[in-house]
């Protein structure tokens, strides 16, 4: 496995991108949207989603112009030491995102499947899985991601149908919960959510074309947005505004609520293998494409030599933080700070760049 | 000393009481033995040399005879009736006297490999080498027969076969008679000449070919052919004699079908090729030979369909088979390991499978059959996941019968690597996920068990196991009989002694008989080691060591190729589907080829292949 990814198509692409950007709705992401935003919450996604696209098709436009990936991209524009600054930037955003998303899913392990085991062995029983499933490398994770899809999708929405004698329509209402612009001003806030869509461009040439590129960010992170927003009104409809703000983990909740019968009830633990997977492929995805933007700018031969390295550095952190709630907090931070730095900066900077290099260029020829 | 009464009464005193062994030879003992103790000919100088020296005085004597012949024929008034023998015996001298050059036959000596040596013109030489090679007069089986062809003038030959390999009938029938009997026309003097006369003239043999060197022809001894060896030819000739007694056609043992052709593969590779040549009657289907093994040559059949396969592919997989060196290569299934990519998961990578007709679908679909001589069944590159849960008779099916069967296949598969570990994991860790009633009956059935379910359910699939593998193990009748009933009288048994709850007993009822309904018998070992992986992962963390261990499965397969295809294709990576991937589509539904293998001819029918039902019925027409 060197640090070329192999082929992948517009199916690889969309599988990434979900599983990249979606794995949040299994943890207390969507109850603080609720706590914020009340009634409208189940809008955020949505309006994150639209910022996001802007930006992303900014930066599609930007690649339809340049040639390679995201690095030589920025290479060509910048020069090679701002290109080395972004891969640098990017790698850290990939290693905090796995380094967050490790710590709340090996918690909620501890919450809802594991209650006498220590967080400790169970961060390190993902880790375990995750540098097993990276050294497969990304064509294996693209493909499960893909194939896994319709399994996830599936389950959330027969969770959703399950618990639906539980919905009360009211609890939607306000609509406006605490405003449109609180929502929108929260969705603009979550664009960070998105961030996993980068690694389409930094993938770039193995994606084929920008066009596979731009149709796997719609379907990818727009089929992850619409789910997430569906899940919000559920919780919603579920729980009503104020107990769905306070609860830890509102999948996991909304699926212990369904009772159908006395053999079609409590499947909540059925569930677990669905969010785990979420929880460990978007582990993995996140940590080889860390791994990839130091090896990419440094032309390292292979990434699996660092794989037990890096899982190694991501378990160590963490298990600092002392508690899941410093981790939501320092979650939340980054996710409206440094995510949304990386989701808006460098496509906004590299697509401003290509407009000046056309603009100089058409005047040199007018001249 | 001298022997006092007391002495002598000591010695016999000592003979009576002290034991005595009884005097053995002592015990054989393997010793180990550094490679420098035998050194071989061609590392030994002196003996390359006297080599040499012993060539040349061969070839001094024969020289002699000639001349002493002759002078006889000069003194006894015979020149004219001598005089073409003669002129024979001197250009074949001279012939061996070129080989004789002292480069050449320094070159021959200091060959390591006596097999690489090109045939000499000096029958003595080639009898020499003959009997160097196949260790002669101590091995029996190679049989060299001296005659002379009763051409004018006469001709000596030699003939060497392997006894129990040929055909007798046919070695006297077209060799030996036709040379000896019928042989009474003029001789060509020169070597090439002499090799098409025979070859053409004399021998009636249906194949018949000349060789050059001696790996060649130890190759075709090998195979059962008879090589006949011309005085004063640099070429000998092969003629096909296999004979050799081998079991026929039968009917398949391991995949057996309801419906479809009821033949197997046996051992002898040119009726397996035959067969699916019956099945397949297309004249671009191809089918290369390809030697393999260093000191055992056996043939392996390469075949495929020429205006459908992929070049590239084909070029691989003869790349890959004739790029490998063992000494001895004696089935299929060892043959693949050396001609298959190293991956972590025990997946075969190739479909196995001991029915011709399997065999000619997946030849027309693109695909590469590889057949190895002496084994009863071919291996068909590449293939992917789904190919395993495909039977023989599916097409032979109406749809919904057979995608019924494809997906009972599927369930099994999954009940087969899953349900201990869902067991184990659920009991263990989610027992709320059980209806309160389940969860009761369980309890009651493990009350008097005093261990732990994981302990129950490794012993019984351990039990299980062993019954199985003795079932296979043990021949005959008394197999599958001793199966049955250790199954039932161990479970009875154990659930009597209160060692395992009766729940295990059927659990592990279930997971055995889903396991067998996997087609591929590699592909159901694989399940058979998944489900003792998954069943320790669930055993520590439940369902969340479920969940890492089926994840890990399914990124292992997505990453894992067979020849280059993606082993979950068309799925992951998602190609243009056909409609034969988990279910099967109607016969007519079939227009193409799989994509994923890249076939030079993609479409397998027209879109509407099923003309007549556009047309009017006859009666209608003439209406």
């Amino acid at each position: 496995m060197s640090f070329h990814p192999g082929r992948m198509g517009m199916a690889e692409g969309i599988g990434l991108t979900f599983l990249v950007t979606f794995p949040r709705i299994f943890l207390t992401t969507p109850a603080i949207s609720v706590d914020a935003v009340k009634n409208l919450a189940w809008a955020t996604p949505l309006i994150a989603f639209a910022a996001d696209l802007a930006v992303f098709y900014m930066l599609f436009y930007a690649q339809a112009r340049l040639r390679g990936d995201l690095f030589s991209q920025c290479e060509q524009c910048f020069g090679r030491p701002v290109a080395w600054l972004v891969a640098i930037f990017y790698a850290a955003v990939f290693m905090l995102d796995a380094t967050l998303l490790l710590r709340q899913f090996a918690e909620n392990t501890l919450l809802t499947a594991l209650p006498y085991a220590d967080f400790r062995f169970v961060i390190i029983w993902y880790a375990f899985f995750v540098v097993i499933l990276v050294y497969f490398g990304i064509e294996g994770l693209a493909r499960a991601s893909y194939l896994m899809l319709p399994w996830i999708i599936f389950s959330i929405f027969l969770v959703l149908a399950l618990a639906a004698p539980f919905y009360d329509p009211y609890n939607l209402l306000p609509w406006q919960g605490a405003g449109v612009g609180e929502a929108a001003k929260r969705g603009l806030l979550l664009a960070g959510l998105n961030i996993g869509g980068v690694l389409l461009p930094i993938l770039g040439p193995q994606f084929q074309t920008v066009k596979t590129q731009k149709v796997a960010f719609v379907l990818g992170a727009g089929g992850s947005t619409v789910v997430r927003s569906v899940m919000v009104a559920g919780f919603i409809l579920a729980f009503g505004v104020a107990e769905a703000g306070e609860k830890t983990l509102p999948f996991f909740e909304l699926s212990r609520l369904v009772y159908l019968s006395r053999y079609i009830q409590r499947i909540e633990a059925t569930f677990i293998i669905i969010w785990v997977i979420v929880g460990i492929l978007s582990i993995a995805i996140n940590i080889y494409m860390a791994l990839y933007l130091i090896a990419r700018p440094l032309k390292l031969p292979s990434l699996r030599p660092l794989v037990p390295v890096m899982a190694m550095i991501v378990v160590n952190m963490a298990i600092l933080p002392p508690d899941v709630m410093t981790v939501a907090q320092i979650d939340s931070m980054l996710l409206t700070t440094l995510f949304n730095f990386g989701i808006v900066v460098v496509p906004l900077a590299l697509f401003l760049a290509v407009l000046i290099r056309r603009k100089r260029r058409r005047l040199r020829c007018h001249a | 000393m001298e022997e006092t009464l007391f002495s002598k009464i000591g010695v016999f005193l000592n003979r009576m009481l002290v034991f005595q062994p009884p005097k053995l030879p002592s015990r054989f003992v393997l010793e180990e033995k550094s490679r420098n103790d035998s050194p071989s000919q061609a590392e030994d100088p002196l003996k390359k040399a006297l080599a040499e020296l012993e060539a040349l005085i061969r070839y001094g004597r024969r020289l002699q005879a000639t001349l002493e012949k002759t002078r006889a024929a000069l003194q006894g008034n015979r020149w004219d009736d001598e005089r073409k023998v003669l002129r024979a015996e001197y250009t074949a001298l001279e012939k061996q006297r070129q080989e004789l050059n002292p480069l050449v036959l320094a070159y021959d000596v200091q060959t390591d490999n006596a097999g690489e040596r090109p045939v000499s013109t000096s029958l003595t030489e080639n009898r020499r080498l003959v009997e160097a090679l196949y260790r002669l007069p101590v091995n029996k089986d190679l049989i060299v027969r001296d005659l002379t062809i009763g051409t004018a003038p006469p001709l000596k030959a030699m003939l060497i076969y392997l006894e129990g390999l040929t055909d007798g009938k046919i070695v006297g029938l077209m060799i030996l008679q036709p040379l000896m009997l019928l042989s009474q026309g003029k001789r060509k003097a020169t070597g090439d000449a002499l090799i098409r006369q025979v070859m053409e003239e004399l021998l009636p043999g249906n194949q018949v070919q000349p060789v050059g060197n001696f790996q060649d022809i130890q190759d075709r001894v090998n195979s059962g052919d008879t090589v006949v060896f011309l005085d004063g030819a640099a070429e000998a000739l092969v003629v096909e004699t296999k004979g050799w007694e081998h079991r026929g056609v039968g009917r398949p043992a391991i995949e057996q079908s309801i419906r479809g052709s009821q033949a197997a593969f046996a051992e002898n590779l040119r009726v397996n090729t035959g067969l699916i040549r019956t099945m397949l009657r297309s004249s671009d289907l191809v089918t290369e030979m390809v030697p393999v093994g260093t000191r055992s040559r056996v043939n392996c059949a390469i075949m495929y369909l020429e205006s459908v396969a992929n070049a590239d592919l084909v070029a691989e997989v003869k790349r890959r088979v004739s790029g490998f060196s063992t000494d001895y290569v004696d089935d299929s299934g060892f043959l693949e390991q050396f001609i298959e990519d190293k991956f972590i998961l025990p997946l075969p990578q190739s479909l196995s499978t001991e029915r011709p007709d399997r065999v000619a679908s997946h030849l027309s679909e693109g695909r590469v059959a590889i057949i190895t001589e002496g084994s009863p069944f071919a291996l068909v590159v590449p293939v992917t996941f789904f190919t395993f849960f495909h039977s023989a008779e599916d097409f032979s099916l109406n749809p919904i019968a057979a995608n019924f069967l494809r997906l009972l296949r599927v369930l099994g598969t999954f009940i087969s690597i899953m349900l201990p570990a869902l067991y184990i994991a659920i009991t263990y860790f989610h027992q709320e996920a059980l209806p309160t009633e389940l969860a009761l009956a369980i309890a009651g059935a493990r009350e008097d068990v005093p261990f732990p379910a994981i302990f129950e359910v490794i012993m019984m699939e351990l039990s299980f196991e062993l019954i199985r593998e003795a079932g296979v193990r043990i021949p005959g009748v008394l197999g599958s009989t001793i199966g049955i009933v250790g199954a039932i009288i161990l479970g009875q048994a154990a659930v009597s002694a209160h060692i395992v709850s009766p729940i295990i007993v059927i659990l592990v009822a279930i997971t055995g008989l889903a396991s067998s309904i996997i087609p591929e018998y590699r592909m159901a070992l694989f399940a058979r080691l998944s489900r003792f992986a998954l069943l320790l992962l669930a055993t520590f963390t439940g369902l969340v060591g479920l969940a890492s261990g089926v994840l890990t499965i399914v990124v292992g397969l997505c990453s894992m190729k067979s020849y280059g295809v993606p082993y979950m294709a068309p799925i992951g990576p998602k190609v243009v589907p056909t409609l034969d991937v988990v279910v099967r589509g109607s016969a007519e539904r079939r227009e193409r080829r799989p994509d994923s293998l890249n076939t030079k001819d993609p479409t397998r029918q027209p879109y509407v292949s099923r003309e007549w039902a556009r047309k009017l019925p006859t009666g209608e027409e003439e209406k």
